[in-house]
């Protein structure tokens, strides 16, 4: 079945390796169909061309209000094909094509890198694991973990009242300095002991400027028969990063849509 | 609203807001290769958008950001591709 008229988009939820039946529709409660080409198959459905073309599109997701149900129909959809599909490469929201010879196009086109994307999330889901810092570890916790300032504080007592002086001023660029590597090598142990747990780990790129200050996002697969390791080592991560300074965030699992999205080599 | 997309094995305290989904769902990355897609231009806007939100609602120093959004032209495929 083609799409019905000039007046339609087709929007893409999903390739996946052949069509899993789904009982309720997608975005606006329109029915699911399936486009197949070779070894793929895409999960689709039709939408009004007068949001969806790219200009009203790109004007109407800044509107919450408007974006919200249609973002939730999205997902639904990916979450009933991810509890019952293998493998599954959910696409990002507002993936429109014109007619469903364009979508074919794209499976024939893109066979062989979309059937090695669906080998990376194969039995796998996503998570998000985020460090947020609170407030700023406190003086003596930025100390034990850092000898270079045990060191000038010994060197401060040591030293004569004039010299001693100056090594107090080298003595607060020397904390800041020691608390933003402690802070940032947080990070950096989060995402290795994730390593350990998972198939793969992305570090997200930090919003700027923000009131909460993440340390860290990172998007981790996790094969769905790890998914116990997984969640006994963010509880350790939680004990280990923990309030009041530090909050370990969980979101999970989600259909792979960064993983499912990102190059072999990304 | 969040109750209806997430597992119920994910932790309970954990966050899962509108904001979350839309950072999940509109991620630059994912859009399968550029061509005879229309990708979604605006998807710096949403980690903005989340910035202004947060703001609202932690009542904290930042103003909220104001006046035109910026536009990730990047994101954008050259008309031609789109509808060829």
């Amino acid at each position: 079945m083609e799409s019905p008229s000039p007046d339609w988009l087709v929007y893409v939820y999903a390739i996946t390796e052949a069509p899993v039946p789904l009982g309720s529709g997608g975005i606006d409660l329109a029915p699911i169909r399936w486009i197949s080409e070779g070894s793929l198959s895409a999960a689709v459905s039709d939408v009004p061309m007068d949001e969806f073309d790219e200009a009203p599109l790109n004007e109407l997701i800044r509107d919450m209000a408007w974006l919200g149900p249609r973002a939730v129909a999205h997902q639904e959809v990916n979450l009933r094909l991810h509890e019952s599909a293998q493998a599954l490469i959910p696409l990002a929201f507002g993936t429109v094509f014109r007619h469903d010879e364009r979508v074919r196009a794209l499976l024939r086109n893109e066979a062989s890198a979309l059937a090695g994307r669906l080998e990376t999330v194969r039995g796998s889901a996503e998570w998000v694991v985020a460090l947020h810092l609170l407030a700023e570890p406190d003086a003596a916790a930025v100390e034990r973990q850092s000898p270079a300032l045990h060191a000038l504080r010994g060197e401060i007592e040591a030293a004569p009242p004039g010299r001693a002086h100056l090594l107090r001023r080298r003595l607060a660029e020397l904390e800041r300095d020691e608390g933003r590597r402690v802070q940032a090598e947080a990070a950096g142990q989060v995402l290795e002991r994730l390593r350990g747990v998972t198939r793969a780990v992305f570090a997200e790129p930090l919003p700027q400027d923000t009131v909460e200050r993440p340390l860290l996002r990172a998007s981790v697969l996790v094969a769905r028969d790890k998914e116990d390791a997984f969640l006994d080592e963010t509880e350790r991560l939680r004990v280990t990063w923990r309030e009041p300074t530090y909050r370990v965030l969980l979101t999970g699992p989600w259909p792979p849509y960064r993983f499912g999205g990102l190059n072999a080599d990304g | 609203m969040a109750e209806g997309f997430v597992s119920l094995s994910a932790p309970r305290d954990d966050e899962l807001s509108l904001l979350e989904l839309a950072d999940r769902l509109l991620y630059r990355g994912v859009v399968v290769s550029g061509e005879a897609t229309i990708s979604v231009a605006g998807v710096d806007l949403i980690y903005l958008g989340l910035n202004v939100v947060l703001t609202a609602v932690s009542n904290l120093k930042k103003p909220p950001a104001t006046g035109q959004l910026p536009v990730n032209s990047d994101a954008t495929p050259p008309p031609g591709d789109i509808f060829g």
